[in-house]
């Protein structure tokens, strides 16, 4: 269901309150696991330290039956003050939902402790704590990478020597070269930015600072970092960063696309001229059809980008962190075929003086509408 | 309209859709409309697209992806797309149209979210004529939002007299 309600996060707030939100759940889940623990044991810690104080006096009255009822009572109070804290943590928290999502509603006090399921519970059913649910599950596993972290993340633009051997170990010297110069085309980038060499600190500063693997310094793709924090490109990238993690798995999807067309590159050049357009032609190979394993794919997402409301907050919010300098948006790592139903590769050509080259090569968690499926298109 | 035929499929997979996991597809496509439309092979192809993009605004008969969306959202990511392409004048028929002010500040759209950056100085060639042919600067434009959120009060209304008029076809959970 599509929400009826407009504007109140104004235009635009929905980035900073995004960012916003983040901090506050990440205060509340903080305080809840950190503070319940320690005020147990001093209540747990009373008897035994009223016994160390056995035979001390103060004006002549002794001091050790004082202490289990001062230290409940100073317990008392502190968890007092920390629910009070978790509760303008809840209260604010729920405020910045209800902006995001329109959904309205209080949320029911939850006790210091009680875990990052009750915190969810606390919301109203509907699309609040669908919401919250989605950003406390990644909460759990997510990462952060600062931006000067991002900045010193390696950047490489070379083939390593390995993609040519598996493509001549895989379709021989003849044509596996054929396909070397379609994957090296100079316009493409399928090794540079999802080849197995592409670090991990590489794939995180790209989802998260949008910072070119590969470095390239043109107009599109230059990335920079001042000295105050704020980023700078406009490097084409969305909430999820992947790659194969071997050459093996690069090469899978073509290999199952070359099948698919008879075998030769004659073939699949006259399948590409008849799926494609002036633009290039797309075409998405089923991880079952190309072999694809989990463990043949990695990355990482943006954190709670479960749908498209979601993803477009978790954008806002990294181009807001980017433009004031801010700390980093949490993200998650992801096997984009172990983690989705219906994933694959998306492999994008261009016709490039009569030859089509590969521009890309990715792994996708599923096969966006209307792009051709190879297993749908003969 | 109803059903979706092939060449606008053709022109929306190999371009389009899954703006989000290959941006650069979908901003190329947005500077080589002059390109395409001039082109021999291409031209009479793209024009039917551009033609049935508006028909498929005008009857909201393109069903998303997977229905798991609303008719409505699906509408205003075709008009993004429009405008991305075509420009500020709203689609032939768009019961709808977005107010000519919004689009820049605060409707931003695909295009703008991934291709225009900061300012004039970092700017590319193909980003300052897509700019200036939709009267937009650099230090006008406001990031807002990318649709509106609730639709007309008329429209679950007007989509039920256009599947009643054959002219789109239903979905649970469309409005």
């Amino acid at each position: 269901m599509w929400r009826t309600f407009d504007g109140v996060a104004g235009d635009d707030g929905s980035g900073p309150i995004r960012r916003a939100l983040t901090g506050l759940l990440d205060a509340w889940l903080d305080l809840d696991r950190s503070c319940a623990a320690p005020l147990d044991q001093a209540r747990s810690h009373a008897a035994a330290v009223a016994r160390a104080a056995d035979g001390a006096r103060l004006e002549g009255a002794a001091i050790a039956p004082l202490v289990p009822p001062r230290v409940a009572l100073g317990v008392a109070g502190a968890t007092r003050s920390l629910d009070d804290l978790a509760r303008v943590f809840a209260d604010e928290t729920r405020a910045l939902v209800e902006l995001l999502t329109g959904a309205p509603g209080t949320v029911t006090p939850v006790a210091l402790g009680s875990g990052p399921e009750a915190i969810v519970a606390a919301f109203p059913e509907g699309d609040g704590r669908t919401y919250v649910a989605d950003l406390v599950a990644d909460a759990a596993v997510d990462e952060r990478q600062p931006s000067e972290v991002a900045e010193r993340a390696p950047t490489v633009n070379a083939i390593p020597l390995s993609v040519a051997a598996g493509l001549r170990a895989e379709f021989g010297e003849v044509l596996g070269s054929d396909l070397l110069a379609m994957i090296c085309h100079p316009r493409g980038h399928a090794v540079q930015l999802h080849g197995p060499d592409v670090p991990d600190e590489a794939l995180m500063a790209r989802v998260s600072w949008k910072k070119d693997p590969m470095g390239r310094t043109d107009a599109k793709n230059s990335w920079r970092r001042d000295a105050d924090g704020v980023v700078h490109t406009k490097h084409g990238i969305g909430h999820v960063a992947g790659k194969f993690t071997t050459v093996e798995a690069l090469i899978k999807p073509l290999k199952a696309l070359l099948a698919h067309t008879g075998g030769t590159l004659e073939g699949l050049h006259a399948y590409l001229n008849r799926h494609g357009t002036i633009a290039g032609a797309r075409i998405f190979v089923a991880a079952e059809d190309a072999g694809l394993a989990p463990g043949d794919t990695a990355g990482f997402r943006g954190a709670g980008t479960s749908n498209p409301e979601m993803t477009d907050h978790w954008f806002r919010a990294r181009r807001d962190a980017m433009a004031s300098g801010g700390g980093p948006m949490p993200i998650v790592r992801t096997d984009q075929v172990a983690d989705n139903d219906s994933p694959g590769a998306a492999m994008i050509f261009r016709k490039i003086d009569g030859q089509w080259m590969l521009v890309t090569c990715f792994p996708d968690g599923a096969k966006k509408d209307d792009f051709i499926g190879m297993g749908d298109a003969p | 309209m109803t059903e979706r035929t092939e060449n606008y499929r053709r022109w929306m997979g190999n371009s389009f859709v899954g703006v989000d996991t290959y941006p650069d597809g979908y901003t190329e496509g947005c500077e080589s409309v002059a390109q395409w439309e001039a082109d021999p092979e291409w031209g009479d192809s793209f024009a039917a697209f551009k033609d049935e993009l508006s028909a498929h605004i005008r009857d909201s008969s393109h069903t998303p992806v997977g229905k798991q969306e609303t008719q409505w959202l699906n509408d205003e990511w075709l008009r993004n797309l429009w405008y991305d392409l075509f420009g500020p004048d709203p689609s032939p028929g768009d019961p709808y149209p977005v107010p000519a002010e919004e689009w820049g500040h605060p409707r931003d759209t695909p295009y703008i979210q991934h291709a225009v950056g900061e300012s004039d100085a970092d700017a590319t060639e193909d980003e300052r004529a897509w700019l200036a042919q939709r009267g937009l600067k650099h230090a006008g434009i406001r990031r807002g939002h990318s649709w509106r959120r609730t639709p007309p009060a008329d429209y679950a209304d007007r989509l039920a007299r256009l599947t009643a008029e054959g002219k789109r076809t239903a979905y649970d959970g469309e409005v």
